[in-house]
């Protein structure tokens, strides 16, 4: 439920520009798919909103302030290494509680705990699991689960199912829609992926980027109740013309940076 | 038993095979100069007359090595997680450490007994400076390369230093620190072996070295099946606490 503004960001690694000049205003309880190809900043992008790289306080803001540093208010789902392999997986969301809400008794977390293990369809049992022992996509549950129960206002998802199966993917797509389209006050999330069709399925709003040093070259906003549905959603006119549109941006992109790499002798 | 049997064949095959290879060398063709390697059989039978010795001796080694491994072990992987964790530090005191460790501890004999007011004292300073440069060294190497990832997950959890320290960082680096305090072990038994040259009244290595000033090799011998013995169990007791640590890793 926290809004993000960014208002001309640019950030750059060293002296490379990653971001040249990104605006966009995210509304409380938006869910923001950020597309675009390869190295064109959006898991950068998601970085600076997480506070995890450092931004000018003027260029963006969550909940009408400055990002200084991490916080439990952004809770983070990242591809690879969301959780801690040297502790179970359970133990992993029990340390995440334990630090959100001090006050809880180790009952109510582990009560807490298996509550969301539950919401995103895992066994008690794989509680004391340690996460090598997990298969890729209980482990991305996991990772999930810990998000959400730490109820943070604002989530941000970096390709958090980019390395599932077809089936795992899709499946938990469907987890994570309905676990933010049932609450009341609903998350704003933030989430990155290279795929269309994800975007489509999930996006409240779509927002493409270009090639880096990137801005925003496309967005897209679905009206409540009008949103692409996992069975309708190819046999919908109106999607599929979005989804041709959305192709055929990126693939301009990719175009255009290989021309200009092509004039540049690269 | 069995399935214990079964799971060390490979080791008690290998050891049987060098007790009958020793026999065969000494009692069977008479290679080897029975006054230098005597007979398995009169090695044993001295066990019943020189195992008080050979226990006091083992009290006495271990109360040198395990103060003085233990005190490299905290040394090191503090200051270790200290210097690993800030850059400027780890900048200043790097060309330090290096010099330093490159020094043969054994060569430092003469100052420390010159400047500790015991022997004993003298002792457990240079097993500790043997074991501690190796674990300084690998525990800053080990804390510096800590994939990223992780301490950025620990920083959206927002974990407070100790919480980060013991569940994130020791954690993550403990691979790496384990290989680092195998080696300083190893490195402790041989600084062992070196300070009870000097001014030991007991010891494991003080009972061979004093027999051996008496050309009595059957002593050395068991001497040298009594540390064997001692080092092997040692290291197994090490090996199972690795294994309990490493847990979660791949090769575990």
């Amino acid at each position: 439920m926290l809004e993000v503004k960014a208002e001309h960001l640019s950030f750059a690694y060293e002296k490379e520009l990653v971001l040249g000049d990104v605006s966009l205003h995210a509304k409380p309880g938006d869910f923001i798919c950020l597309l675009g190809q390869s190295g064109c900043g959006k898991s950068t992008l998601l970085r600076l909103i997480a506070g995890l790289e450092k931004s000018d306080p003027n260029q963006l803001q969550v909940g009408g302030k400055p990002v200084e540093k991490p916080s439990l208010d952004r809770a983070m789902v990242f591809q690879d290494y969301g959780l801690f392999p040297w502790m179970s997986a359970g133990a992993n969301i029990d340390l995440a509680l334990k630090q959100k809400f001090p006050d809880w008794s180790k009952e109510k977390r582990k009560e807490t705990t298996l509550l969301w293990m539950n919401n995103l369809g895992l066994e008690e049992s794989l509680y004391d699991k340690l996460p090598l022992d997990l298969s890729g996509g209980q482990r991305q549950r996991f990772a999930t689960a810990r998000a959400f129960a730490l109820d943070a206002p604002l989530m941000l998802m970096d390709e958090p199912f980019g390395a599932l199966d077809a089936v795992t993917k899709a499946l938990l797509q469907d987890t994570v829609l309905q676990l933010w389209d049932k609450e009341e006050q609903r998350k704003t999330v933030f989430f990155v992926t290279h795929s269309v069709d994800e975007a489509l399925l999930l996006a409240t709003d779509i927002v493409v980027l270009g090639q880096s040093p990137s801005r925003v070259i496309y967005t897209h906003h679905f009206e409540e109740g009008h949103r692409p549905q996992r069975d309708t959603m190819f046999s919908d006119p109106e999607v599929m013309e979005l989804r041709n549109t959305l192709f055929r941006i990126i693939d301009q992109e990719i175009q255009s940076k290989a021309k200009a790499a092509r004039e540049a002798g690269v | 038993m069995k399935n214990l049997c079964k799971k060390y064949l490979g080791i008690i095959s290998i050891g049987l095979g060098l007790v009958i290879f020793y026999v065969l060398l000494t009692d069977v063709f008479n290679v080897l100069s029975d006054f230098l390697f005597p007979s398995l059989g009169q090695v044993i039978s001295l066990i019943p007359d020189y195992i008080g010795q050979l226990l006091e001796g083992l009290v006495s080694s271990l109360g040198l090595l395990v103060t003085s491994y233990v005190l490299a072990v905290l040394c090191g992987v503090s200051l270790g997680t200290l210097v690993g964790l800030k850059a400027g530090l780890r900048k200043n005191l790097n060309p330090y450490i290096t010099a330093f460790s490159a020094i043969p501890v054994p060569l430092l004999t003469p100052y420390a007994i010159n400047i500790f007011p015991t022997f004993r004292l003298a002792s457990i300073f240079l097993i500790w400076l043997g074991a501690f440069w190796v674990i300084l060294g690998t525990t800053v190497g080990a804390v510096q390369s800590i994939d990223k990832r992780y301490l950025e997950n620990a920083a959206t959890l927002e974990l407070p230093p100790v919480t980060r320290l013991f569940r994130v960082i020791l954690p993550a680096a403990s691979p790496t620190i384990l290989v680092g305090c195998s080696v300083a072990l190893n490195l402790s038994f041989m600084m062992l072996a070196v300070a009870e040259m000097f001014g030991a009244s007991s010891g494991m290595a003080f009972f061979i070295q004093y027999y051996s000033d008496f050309a009595r090799f059957d002593l050395v011998m068991l001497g040298f099946l009594f540390v064997a013995a001692v080092l092997v169990t040692i290291m197994c007791l090490f090996d199972l606490l690795k294994a309990r640590i490493l847990h979660w890793t791949l090769n575990n």
